[in-house]
């Protein structure tokens, strides 16, 4: 019994060694994406105070000038509509889902959700410019310039469609699948004897589930919008093709607004002819995987632990 | 009678617990031994320690020594997966491979390079001595899934039998069969003595009396009891084996 | 009396908003298809961008179809051999440890970076490489950004391998890697194939991770260090001029380009749910 297998244990050993190998690299890879473009960026940052980058709001590159806050705004905006949009629907079609719906309307609806997960972001773009720019040029725009003028981040003087609006929007819908799906397995984690406890109090099903799954599984649904926002943050082709790209904070949502993906987008074939240019946009990228990197680890550990402890 | 494998001192410690004290016991060539014992006794671990699956439990530290024909099988040069062609081992539960009934078979043998017409020899070896040949030798491209459950532990028990072990260790080989298949399957570990040393883990002390030619008896982690099954049965030494033996629940 | 209004109530919201929902992926499928098939010609497949074509004259965007199936296909042969290995190493060798949770929390952390975010690095790295906006480039980056959706998907189906037919095979006396190769990706085989798909997919679909990697070209690549069309890029690029005979196209396009994304999660769920004869449980 003494090594006699010993080709078939090397072959282990190697295969061990190359497996390793490439979970380092796709282990690593998210790091060296941050270290990356922390070095292409680095020229700028030694260049311009990091307050003078998030903070100014002039972008003229041709001058030196790197304000990235009408961007930053941009984005904000965006993504500040699409989750107020979303979340309402996610919460209840996952509430649905979970709570109410037949086993057959489940393994139509599931299926559906998924696929809308899978629809190109450019066909997105192409949904938002056929039908929900039409809309609020030819619309909500008119409605709103003639009826609510005195109401604040709704008030506008004219609208072309192309706005923050039809960005939030569409980025709404593209963030479906992300919070429906895991709201709904976050409410179906609540296990059935906490709610037959309260179903044999006499409580209704919406009782039961306003007062006990709703509680026990919050951590889990704020993970799901967390989720949600930096999947809409990082978005770019379809907010590109519907936000209008004006480099100014907007006002109302019937303005035009400039995010910061496409704001990357749009310019990268440009840098080489700007001093800096290149180093500006790398770092907005930069910034833009730091917002998302922290939404997506709070989501997975600190919402993820106290989901643990809170259901099981 | 010459002992094939000697278990000498042997603790095993679970996360820091105890789950077998200082077990000495041989276990002789070519007969049937059985360990008894209620459930968490600390069988099935037994069991384990004697072909090294153990090691795949994280957590698991073992101490003492167990020789398989006078070799330390937890000395430092010994090749576990030989060890384990040597040591067969068949579950509690089937588990067919994900694909052929003859692939299920071959599966062992192929990893030690046996091809071409050996290899269909040693399937149809393998599956007579099982005594699943007869029905199976006209659906060998079948998926073993679509077998029978009794069928697919005689074909776990023929896939072992494929890579020529020397001992053969059952965890519970029929608790999840029926009656009748629970039989088949028996019968079959009956036989096999004949050319294999069986170690069988069982709950169900019938089988223990019409199988086994000796019996370890463990209770707690401890070897409580140990000889012949005449003398387990009719003449019981220990007060907790009288207990056991007696259908008393301990 | 009340509260059952209320239960009628909000079991009446709930079923509107998952209509909704269902309605906005109705809505977005019908919208390319109505505005795209009469668009959609045989030339269109067929051909590629002759002269006068982004002013309205004739072609198609052959070019395109066939950059992205070239682009798909070698990002997600590439991202496969990545994560194939990366999956079974965490499945059959780390196992449940702590080591394993920390690797996977940092995939999780990489299926979330936003596809621009490859496509920047991308450009950084073709620039380290020396390499111009070509095919090669384009490869290496979409295939990094399929990499976590294809390992999330890999690892989910390899978890479920029940650990019983991994002790089988050690029971007869197989090493780690023979386990691994012929007994658990055997067994997980229709659902890897099915990450497989998912990735394709994702990685065809995905614009902006190509936008400064691939380039863009009227011809059909005929080498790695050429520039390469992509189907989503010729939509941006259609809808980005002024003439309506062209947008005409960008809507075709989007038509193929979802007809492509939804043959592929079609088959992708067609794979999870059969071709598993092997298979138990």
């Amino acid at each position: 019994m003494y090594m006699t297998a010993g080709k078939r244990r090397i072959k282990d050993i190697i295969a061990g060694r190359a497996m390793l190998v490439t979970t380092a690299f796709s282990t690593g890879l998210v790091f060296a994406i941050a270290m990356g473009l922390y070095l292409r960026a680095r020229p700028l940052l030694a260049s311009q105070p990091l307050f003078g980058l998030f903070f100014g709001e002039t972008w003229l590159p041709s001058e030196g000038q790197f304000g990235l806050k009408p961007f930053i705004v941009g984005t904000v905006w965006v993504t500040a509509i699409a989750i107020i949009i979303a979340l309402p629907l996610c919460l209840l079609t996952a509430v649905f889902l979970a709570e109410y719906a037949p086993q057959r309307v489940r393994s139509i609806v599931k299926p559906l959700i998924d696929l809308l997960a899978g629809i190109p972001s450019v066909v997105y773009g192409v949904w938002g410019i056929l039908v929900v720019v039409p809309f609020i040029a030819d619309r909500l725009g008119p409605f709103a310039v003639a009826n609510l003028k005195s109401v604040p981040y709704l008030s506008t003087e004219y609208s072309a469609g192309f706005s923050v609006l039809a960005g939030g929007v569409v980025l709404a819908i593209m963030v479906f699948p992300v919070i429906i799906s895991v709201s709904e397995e976050v409410l179906r984690a609540v296990p059935a004897e906490q709610r037959e406890a309260a179903l044999a109090l006499g409580a209704t099903k919406f009782e039961t589930i306003r007062k006990v799954v709703i509680r026990k599984a919050l951590p889990g649904l704020l993970a799901a919008v967390v989720l949600g926002v930096s999947r809409a943050l990082g978005e770019t082709m379809a907010v590109l093709m519907v936000a209008g790209n004006v480099p100014m904070a907007p006002k109302s949502v019937f303005d035009a607004c400039y995010p910061l993906p496409a704001l990357i987008a749009n310019n990268y074939g440009e840098v080489m002819s700007i001093p800096m240019y290149d180093s500006a946009l790398l770092g907005s990228a930069l910034i833009l995987l730091i917002f998302v990197l922290f939404f997506n680890i709070a989501a997975r550990t600190v919402f993820g632990r106290m989901l643990r402890e809170h259901i099981q | 009678m010459k002992a094939q494998i000697e278990v000498r001192n042997l603790s095993l410690a679970y996360r820091g617990n105890l789950a077998l004290k200082d077990i000495g016991v041989d276990i002789p060539e070519k007969q049937v031994t059985a360990i008894i014992g209620p459930s968490g006794c600390g069988k099935s671990s037994l069991l384990r320690c004697l072909n090294r699956m153990i090691d795949l439990i994280p957590g698991t530290k073992v101490r003492g020594k167990v020789t398989l024909d006078g070799e330390d099988i937890y000395g430092s040069r010994v090749d576990v997966m030989d060890l384990r062609k040597r040591v067969g081992m068949i579950c509690q539960k089937p588990v067919p491979l994900p694909m052929s009934i003859y692939e299920n078979v071959a599966f062992g043998p192929r990893l030690y390079g046996v091809h071409g017409k050996a290899l269909k020899h040693a399937v149809e070896r393998s599956l007579r001595s099982a005594g699943l040949w007869e029905e199976v030798k006209d659906r060998l491209k079948e998926p073993a899934i679509r077998l029978s459950i009794g069928q697919q532990q005689r074909l776990c028990l023929a896939r072992g039998l494929a890579v020529e072990p020397e001992v053969l260790l059952f965890d519970e080989p029929t608790s999840s069969l029926d009656p009748v298949s629970a039989r088949h399957v028996e019968q079959q570990v009956a036989e096999l003595k004949r050319d294999y040393t069986v170690v069988i883990v069982t709950h169900d002390l019938h089988q223990a009396k019409r199988v086994a030619d000796h019996v370890m008896f463990l209770y707690l982690g401890e070897l409580i009891e140990n000889g012949t099954t005449t003398q387990v049965f009719e003449s019981p030494q220990d007060y907790w084996t009288r207990m056991y033996v007696a259908g008393a629940g301990i | 009396m009340k509260r059952r209004i209320s239960e009628y109530i909000f079991i009446g919201l709930t079923t509107a908003a998952t209509v909704i929902v269902a309605g906005c992926l109705i809505a977005i499928l019908a919208a390319v298809a109505i505005k795209g098939l009469p668009a959609l010609k045989w030339s269109m497949i067929t051909q590629s961008p002759t002269g006068g074509y982004y002013l309205g004259g004739g072609g198609g965007i052959a070019n395109a179809i066939v950059g992205s199936l070239y682009l798909g296909l070698g990002a997600t042969a590439l991202a496969l051999v990545i994560s194939l290995p990366t999956c079974l190493y965490l499945r059959v060798y780390l196992k449940k440890g702590r080591c394993a949770s920390w690797i996977r929390l940092s995939l999780d952390v990489l299926w979330g970076v936003p596809s621009i975010v490859f496509g920047a690095f991308g450009f950084t790295i073709m620039v380290l490489l020396g390499l111009r906006a070509s095919l090669l480039a384009g490869i290496i980056t979409v295939a990094l950004f399929e990499l976590p959706i294809m390992i999330r998907a890999m690892d989910e189906v390899l978890t479920m391998v029940p650990s019983e037919l991994e002790e089988a095979a050690y029971a007869l006396g197989a090493t780690r890697f023979e386990t691994g190769a012929r007994v658990v990706l055997r067994q997980a085989l229709p659902g890897l194939v099915t990450g497989i798909l998912l990735a394709f997919g994702r990685g065809i679909g995905d614009a902006a991770s190509v936008l400064f990697t691939a380039g863009f070209t009227d011809n059909i690549p005929c080498s790695l260090l050429e520039p390469a069309a992509t189907l989503p890029l010729a939509i941006f690029f259609h809808l980005g001029t002024p003439f309506e005979e062209v947008h005409q196209r960008a809507y075709a396009s989007a038509l193929i380009l979802t007809i492509l994304v939804l043959l592929a999660s079609t088959l992708a769920r067609v794979f999870a749910t059969r071709f598993s004869k092997h298979t138990w449980r």
